[in-house]
């Protein structure tokens, strides 16, 4: 074969690769309409509550061109639903997993498993230390800050001083990692103010489980460390009245707002589940695009509302994103 | 190690006919390919831009549109309710009717309406649809839409988004509305008082409005804000008011309509521009320079796989061409470099008519080129006869024999003398005739030689024939081949003169004319027929009758070898008149450098 042929043939061959590749290029081009699915699980997904957070998710997903799907559930998730949805998702295509893990023994082993599969974002909380064998991010609003920011708000309305004064605290849970960072934050600032903790309820306070409330003895404060039981108490007290006792609490829906707006709340902790929302979604973005992305930890804002600045621009702002 | 580096460095060498041709074609075409690729892709996404900054204005024209007609609308609302409820009718005494037909008025717009109140001066609610519970202890006069119609209170204020709140409806929900105020007229008791008239627009119907046009996927988007740059619709609202985001706002505020280039924060975009009427709010439509070329990049990859498959094409095309062009050519060289390694091939005679032609006229060449090779050998062969001959008859043994014989018989006659004679002018003779083996020699040593061949001769023949030599003295110092007068007087002795009695005679002449010498040998012996003098030059298989046998056309060839074919002898003869012999030769001076080149057969 002369050389004019091999040059030939050569140049024939590098022209059919590069037309093979360029069109490899075209046609992936117009596959790749999405980045990728990330799949949503958190608790009670179609409650108001997690309004702002989905809207967060959306806003973050529409962005970056990623689907966005979240996944229905009920207001209680055991940790072997969690698991199953998870599968369930990741065989139908999910890239990446936003996750409020759901405490339990070999939590951390489940999602370890998993991890190893897909990329897993926990938001709103994170696993308890003795379970933290995976090392997936946590975005969150810093629950010991939220916790301490409620006590210091309680202080502040009695020039912190809350001699004699007695409390009750109601949460959705005891054993979730976030329940117990926003006690531990709340204790915090209480302890050696002389307010007196009386009693602790946990719930999901359906199916006229509020009237355990009615049961407890009378307090000077009632604390709500999340929105679940914030409004419970929201909606007891609008029918029954609590007894003199003060409602504080951490919330973010419009309802825990509502209560808010009409008194029965005298002061509004707020973490910004939109910026929740939008930073995990972010997060499982960069993973996706960025194959070796070893995804961040982020703690959110939160915002102490108060009747008379819940209309403020602030305030405004956080009704708007707990509205849609 | 070094030399492989050089090896490699080295320039390459002249590129085959094949490999230029297709080079060419190919620079061509790609080059070609490549204008008019990036013609194409610059005209297309020119016409493209354009493209989409007009539908941009369409859209954002339409979309104007639409909002001013809401606006509008709610306008009408709010004058309906104002100049055809409120201010015919006295609130104390009309209430329930001016409700009811708020009532109608409400239901036949509520879609795009959250509610209608009144108010009067102090913020006391007369009259609100739909029918719902106000919040406790609220003082409508603080906020701002209530401010603001008291504030000008000629006008209608559109006020900024904001949530509403004037009502407890117990359904946990906040609504976010535009307010429409403007102070109103009230009768009460038949006295008249001011009061504000509010129409809450629903936010969701501009925000909707809007939404169905930000659907674009590369970048571009459209924001509604104020006069101030304060929004009022972004698809990114949340991360502006986070500051995860960031808007120019306030600029696009200050432009009019119209179509604008800026930078922000490091990102080029033409920025559309559009006021709504009466609110003197913007629309405002983002062109990103990089939404220019989204989608394009399927495009760019289309042109790259177009212009390689024109690559690739092209490829097959110039080749089949250049082997068309240059198959001929190549084969004419092979056969060429066959010819030249020795071989004998037939010279490749194919393809186009030029290439024909030139086969033909290399075959032609070579054809040329191989005669006179031949004629070459052949010439260098009769030299070397010729030499030889003319060697032969330098000792040619008969008329050594004769000579000698001569002078023994002088010798012994006691003619010493004549023998002496005798002696010297055959010394000559061979003298000259070896001549240091020079061929080219003077004309005087030539003359001289025959005078001693004559002399020798007229010995032997004992004087029974006459030579006279009239040499013009000016042609002696020419050049000429050497013998060749010799033959021409051995012929006239024994062809001419030997058979007369005592009347033999014989001329020799020599004289210039124009470039040429001529010598003459004449006699006036038995002569020739015109057949003999014909073939006196031409057969030269003619057996000799007598002499040395170095015939005439031995003389002739080898002054033809010498100084060309048209010199030579010339022939004139007559049966019983004689017979001369003319010998025509260049005059050549005799001079070292002319006799090397003759010597060597170089004339010119």
């Amino acid at each position: 074969m002369s050389r004019n042929a091999k040059y030939y043939i050569l140049i024939e061959i590098i022209l059919g690769i590069l037309v093979i590749v360029f069109a490899a290029l075209m046609l992936r081009g117009q596959e790749d309409d999405a980045l990728g699915r990330v799949s949503v699980i958190v608790r009670d997904s179609d409650d108001a509550q997690w309004s702002a957070f989905k809207y967060g998710i959306r806003m973050a997903a529409q962005e970056r061109g990623v689907e966005a799907v979240i996944v229905g559930t009920e207001s209680i998730l055991s940790l072997k639903e969690q698991q199953e949805l998870m599968k369930s998702e990741i065989a139908n295509g999910a890239d990446a997993i936003i996750l409020q893990p759901v405490p339990g023994k070999d939590a951390g082993e489940i999602l370890e498993k998993t991890g190893k599969q897909v990329p897993i974002l926990f938001v709103g909380t994170g696993l308890p230390e003795e379970e933290t064998k995976v090392s997936a991010a946590v975005i969150e609003a810093d629950p010991y800050a939220l916790g301490a920011a409620l006590a210091e708000e309680l202080l502040e309305d009695y020039q912190g001083n809350l001699e004699d004064k007695t409390l009750g605290v109601v949460s959705l849970t005891t054993d979730s990692q976030m329940t117990a960072s926003r006690m531990e934050g709340f204790q915090e600032v209480l302890k050696n103010t002389g307010v007196d903790l009386l009693w602790c309820v946990s719930g999901n306070f359906e199916e006229g489980e509020t009237e355990y409330l009615g049961a407890q003895p009378e307090v000077d404060f009632i604390a709500a460390l999340d929105d679940s039981s914030l409004t419970a108490v929201g909606e007891y007290a609008d029918s029954n009245g609590l007894n003199g006792a003060v409602l504080y609490g951490i919330g973010h829906s419009t309802q825990a707002a509502y209560y808010l707006d009409k008194g029965i709340v005298e002061c509004l902790v707020v973490p910004d589940e939109f910026s929740m929302g939008y930073q995990s979604m972010s997060e499982a973005a960069d993973c996706l695009e960025h194959w070796f992305y070893k995804p961040q930890g982020r703690d959110v804002p939160y915002s102490v509302l108060r009747r008379e600045t819940l209309f403020s621009q602030k305030g405004q702002e956080i009704l708007f994103t707990m509205s849609q | 190690m070094k030399s492989k580096g050089l090896k490699a460095l080295r320039i390459p060498g002249p590129l085959g006919i094949q490999s230029t041709i297709m080079f060419s074609f190919s620079m061509i075409s790609v080059s070609i390919m490549l204008i008019i690729a990036v013609v194409l892709y610059l005209r297309f996404s020119t016409s493209s831009r354009q493209e989409t900054i007009h539908n941009t204005q369409r859209l954002m024209e339409q979309t104007g549109e639409s909002l001013e007609d809401y606006l509008v609308s709610m306008r009408q609302i709010s004058d309906t309710a104002y100049y055809y409820l409120i201010k015919e009718n006295d609130f104390s005494g009309y209430a329930g009717d001016i409700q009811s037909r708020m009532n109608l008025l409400y239901e036949a717009n509520r879609d795009s309406l959250q509610s209608i109140a009144v108010y009067n001066s102090y913020g006391r609610l007369l009259a609100a649809e739909p029918l719902a519970t106000q919040k406790e202890n609220l003082n409508v006069t603080e906020q701002n839409w209530f401010v603001q119609a008291m504030d000008e209170v000629e006008n209608m204020h559109f006020s900024m988004p904001h949530i509403q709140n004037l009502f407890d409806d117990n359904t946990f929900r906040y609504y976010w509305v535009i307010s429409l105020s403007r102070a109103i007229e009230i009768t009460n008791g038949g006295k008249s008082e001011l009061g504000v008239l509010l129409v809450d627009m629903d936010y969701s119907v501009i925000s909707r409005m809007l939404d169905q046009i930000n659907t674009s996927e590369n970048g571009q988007y459209y924001y509604l804000c104020d006069s101030s740059g304060a929004i009022i619709y972004h698809p990114r609202r949340i991360q502006i008011s986070d500051k995860i985001s960031s808007e120019n706002s306030t600029m696009a505020a200050s432009y009019k309509d119209g179509i604008y280039d800026e930078v922000f924060e490091g990102e080029r975009r033409k920025v559309v521009i559009n006021t709504i009427s009466y609110t003197g709010w913007k629309l405002v439509g983002v062109i990103p320079y990089s939404a220019f070329t989204y989608g394009m990049v399927d495009m760019r990859y289309f042109i790259i796989l177009l212009v390689l498959l024109m690559a690739m094409m092209l490829a097959v095309v110039n080749r089949i061409a250049s082997q068309g062009i240059s198959r001929p050519v190549l084969r004419l060289n092979e056969s060429v470099r066959e010819y030249e390694a020795g071989e004998k091939p037939e010279i490749y005679i194919g393809g186009p008519q030029e290439i024909r032609h030139l086969g033909h006229s290399i075959q032609k060449s070579y054809e040329q080129i191989e005669d006179l090779m031949r004629k070459i050998v052949l010439e260098q062969n009769e030299r070397r006869k010729s030499e030889l001959d003319a060697l032969q008859s330098q000792i040619n043994p008969h008329f050594l024999y004769n000579t000698l014989e001569s002078i023994t018989w002088m010798v012994e006659g006691e003619k010493n003398d004549e023998a002496v004679f005798m002696i010297s002018q055959l010394a000559r003779l061979f003298r000259i005739s070896l001549s240091k083996g020079r061929t080219i020699i003077r004309i005087r040593d030539e003359v001289q030689h025959a005078r001693s061949y004559m002399n020798i001769q007229k010995i032997r023949y004992k004087n029974t024939f006459s030579i006279d030599f009239e040499i013009d003295p000016a042609i002696e110092d020419y050049s000429t081949v050497k013998l060749i007068l010799q033959p021409l007087l051995e012929n006239a002795i024994n062809y001419g003169v030997s058979g007369m009695d005592d009347c033999g005679e014989i001329l020799v002449k020599g004289r210039r004319e124009g470039n040429d010498i001529l010598l003459t040998v004449e006699d006036n012996g038995i002569g020739m027929s015109e057949e003999e003098t014909r073939l006196v030059l031409t057969d030269s298989d003619r057996v000799h009758k007598h002499g040395s046998g170095v015939g005439l056309v031995n003389v002739n060839r080898r002054i033809q070898i010498y100084f060309g074919s048209e010199y030579g002898l010339f022939i004139e003869s007559e049966p019983d008149e004689g017979t001369k012999v003319l010998i025509r030769i260049p005059a050549v001076p005799y001079t070292e450098e002319d006799t090397k080149r003759l010597e060597e057969g170089k004339i010119e």
